[in-house]
């Protein structure tokens, strides 16, 4: 999103996300993500999923 | 529009009251007709619409008020099951249904009820035991709430893992 100069406002309006579930995923509170959701963010960041996930032990 | 389900249960709700207030006062008359019977021994012979437990009086003062708190008890435990409800009825948000006060409700209501039934057990036995030695006529009082409690239980525990199948859903983003 830094790289993209995006705040969160227009990332969620491009994502059709609501800026609860937005900062649900950016906290990492988030217990699952939707596919749809993934490939809309994909989308708009014009990245790939593994550039915004990320396996932590 | 109120769909059915919510009028049920708000009717529910009223009806919960009027079972709360109505144990409510029998437990008081029957507290006040007890104290007033420490003095008057004729009072005993109608506690609470037509509850006569003369013959516990005049066999020995404490076994009648163990009786009469074994019946205090009950009627006052019942009055809290059925504030609970009314406390549950009143949270419950029909299209969250599942969260942790109703759960923690549940149980306690399930508890309550487990409470009730050995209340029962404890004056049935005591009872039973004054009829066989001194010839006291015995009322029991019915145990088959043990079942009800058990399947009160067993609902808190669907409900509980209703809670966590609709948080997982609530952070499904």
């Amino acid at each position: 999103m830094a790289k993209r100069k995006m705040s969160l406002n227009e990332l969620s309006e491009k994502v059709d996300l609501t800026l609860s579930n937005l900062s649900i995923l950016k906290t990492g509170k988030a217990k699952a993500i939707r596919f749809s959701t993934l490939e809309a963010i994909c989308k708009v960041l014009n990245c790939q999923p593994g550039d915004i996930l990320e396996f932590v032990e | 529009m109120k769909s059915k389900t919510e009028k049920l249960l708000r009717v529910m709700n009223i009806l919960a009251w009027v079972v709360f207030i109505g144990l409510m006062i029998v437990a008081g008359s029957i507290i006040i007709s007890y104290f007033v019977s420490i003095g008057n021994a004729q009072a005993s012979k109608d506690l609470y619409r037509g509850m006569d437990l003369s013959a516990y009086r005049q066999h020995s003062f404490a076994q009648y008020t163990f009786v009469v708190g074994y019946k205090v008890i009950l009627y006052i435990t019942q009055a809290y099951i059925a504030f609970m409800v009314t406390s549950l009825l009143s949270r419950l948000n029909i299209y969250k249904p599942f969260n942790a006060d109703v759960v923690k409700l549940m149980q306690r209501i399930s508890y309550s009820i487990l409470f009730v039934w050995l209340v029962a057990i404890v004056h049935n036995i005591h009872v039973g035991i004054l009829e066989k030695n001194y010839g006291l006529v015995a009322t029991y009082i019915s145990v088959d709430s043990i079942f009800l409690a058990g399947v009160v239980y067993v609902l808190a525990q669907l409900f509980k893992r209703g809670a966590e199948i609709q948080s997982e859903n609530e952070l499904t983003v």
